[in-house]
């Protein structure tokens, strides 16, 4: 018997990750309704934006002095606000794209999430000693489809956003938005996914050719 | 008659070779606008997928530009290569015997251009966040680095199955 030690603590961490991910989905939520963000204002103020906003991270070249005229306002649709590091974008939660936004989120986190159960699934059925199975093609595919679908929503995203804010676009120029929770940006999400459908074909061909030598002995 | 397995391979053959097209061409924009740039500084920054920040960072040093660039070509002439060798496998693929050490090997050799890739991007983000603190210049996310670990991760993962697989089936044919 070879020495598999790699493969199970690759085993291991797969089913590690599996469980941290479904732990931080949850805290996630529950900072998502709960936390309290608070944004200091010209005035020495906090502006408490406890659900009242929803955030995404925005990468854009402002010029320095610049300040956003909507963000004076009490309660703006949406306000931006530069940070050392990147940009945040501030939208209204009532804004239908805000609603868009939380939706997307949720999805792209519930993939994140399947592909993380997927990849377990595949790892465990290595216990029985049979590997080549069309479950386990069917998995593979189905992480490789979950990763071309959370690129699509990731484009979506980009689009509705730059849409919504196009006024603030038409000034500065390009504005480049990251989702919250999908580490992907799409294009690396779909070059993942098509590399994992085409595994998933190879992986299904070993299958039919194991079926094929198990039917002649 | 070709089956499905054969189309998608077919068609995520032809996608990669894209990708290697498109990301040669950045690279090579990239090369090329830093050779322009000694001559005309002004026409370098305007250069497909280059960023203007870049030629700021030239005025403010040219050590800082030349590694910042010898980074950013680095990066995507990796990406390309990525994209080469995917193309190559598929290629060299054969569907009579694909379960091979071969295959899985090379499977395992794709998760470790996307670690390489990784690292250059972490070494790209630390070299940029201590250059913002030198200067007022922010090149920040010029590297993402975040997704290729994880991509790494996942095709490492893939190509253990592969392995594990690969003996599998070797144990089968010594038992039979």
């Amino acid at each position: 018997m070879k020495n598999y030690s790699i493969f199970n603590i690759t085993k291991a961490l797969v089913n590690i990750h599996f469980f941290l991910s479904v732990i931080s989905f949850l805290v996630l939520l529950f900072f998502s309704f709960f936390k309290e963000e608070e944004i200091p204002q010209k005035d020495g103020k906090l502006l408490n934006l406890q659900g009242k906003y929803v955030s995404v991270n925005a990468d854009w070249d402002v010029v320095k002095d610049f300040t956003f005229k909507n963000s004076d306002k009490i309660s703006p649709a949406y306000y931006l606000e530069k940070r050392k590091e990147t940009g945040m974008l501030y939208i209204r939660s009532n804004e239908r794209v805000a609603i868009m936004i939380i939706i997307q989120n949720l999805l792209t986190f519930a993939l994140y999430i399947l592909i993380a159960y997927f990849l377990k699934e595949i790892f465990n059925s290595a216990n029985e000693e049979k590997i080549f199975t069309i479950k386990n093609a069917h998995r593979i595919r189905n992480i490789g489809l979950a990763l071309i679908f959370g690129g699509f929503l990731n484009l979506l995203h980009g689009f509705f956003l730059s849409d919504y804010v196009r006024e603030i676009i038409m000034e500065f120029g390009k504005m480049k938005f990251q989702t919250s929770f999908f580490v992907f940006g799409p294009q690396n999400s779909f070059f993942l996914g098509f590399l994992l459908l085409a595994l998933s074909q190879v992986f299904k061909r070993g299958v039919e050719i194991q079926e094929e030598n198990e039917l002649t002995v | 008659m070709k089956t499905q397995t054969q189309t998608i391979l077919v068609v995520v053959k032809y996608l990669a070779l894209i990708g290697a097209i498109g990301f040669s061409i950045e690279c090579g924009s990239q090369i090329i606008s830093v050779i322009v740039s000694y001559f005309k500084p002004e026409v370098a920054s305007k250069f497909y997928k280059i960023s203007p920040k870049l030629y700021e960072l030239r005025s403010f040093d040219i050590r800082y530009f030349g590694f910042a660039m010898a980074l950013t070509i680095w990066f995507s002439a990796t990406k390309a290569y990525i994209w080469y060798y995917i193309f190559d496998f598929l290629n060299k693929l054969s569907l009579k015997n694909p379960f091979t050490v071969e295959i899985a090997t090379k499977v395992q050799k794709i998760s470790y251009f996307l670690f390489e890739l990784w690292v250059v991007a972490v070494i790209g983000n630390e070299f940029i966040g201590f250059v913002s603190k030198e200067s007022s210049i922010d090149l920040v996310n010029h590297f993402n680095h975040e997704e290729y670990f994880f991509m790494a991760g996942i095709v490492y993962i893939i190509s253990q199955i592969f392995k594990r697989g690969v003996e599998i089936q070797e144990e089968n044919e010594l038992t039979v």
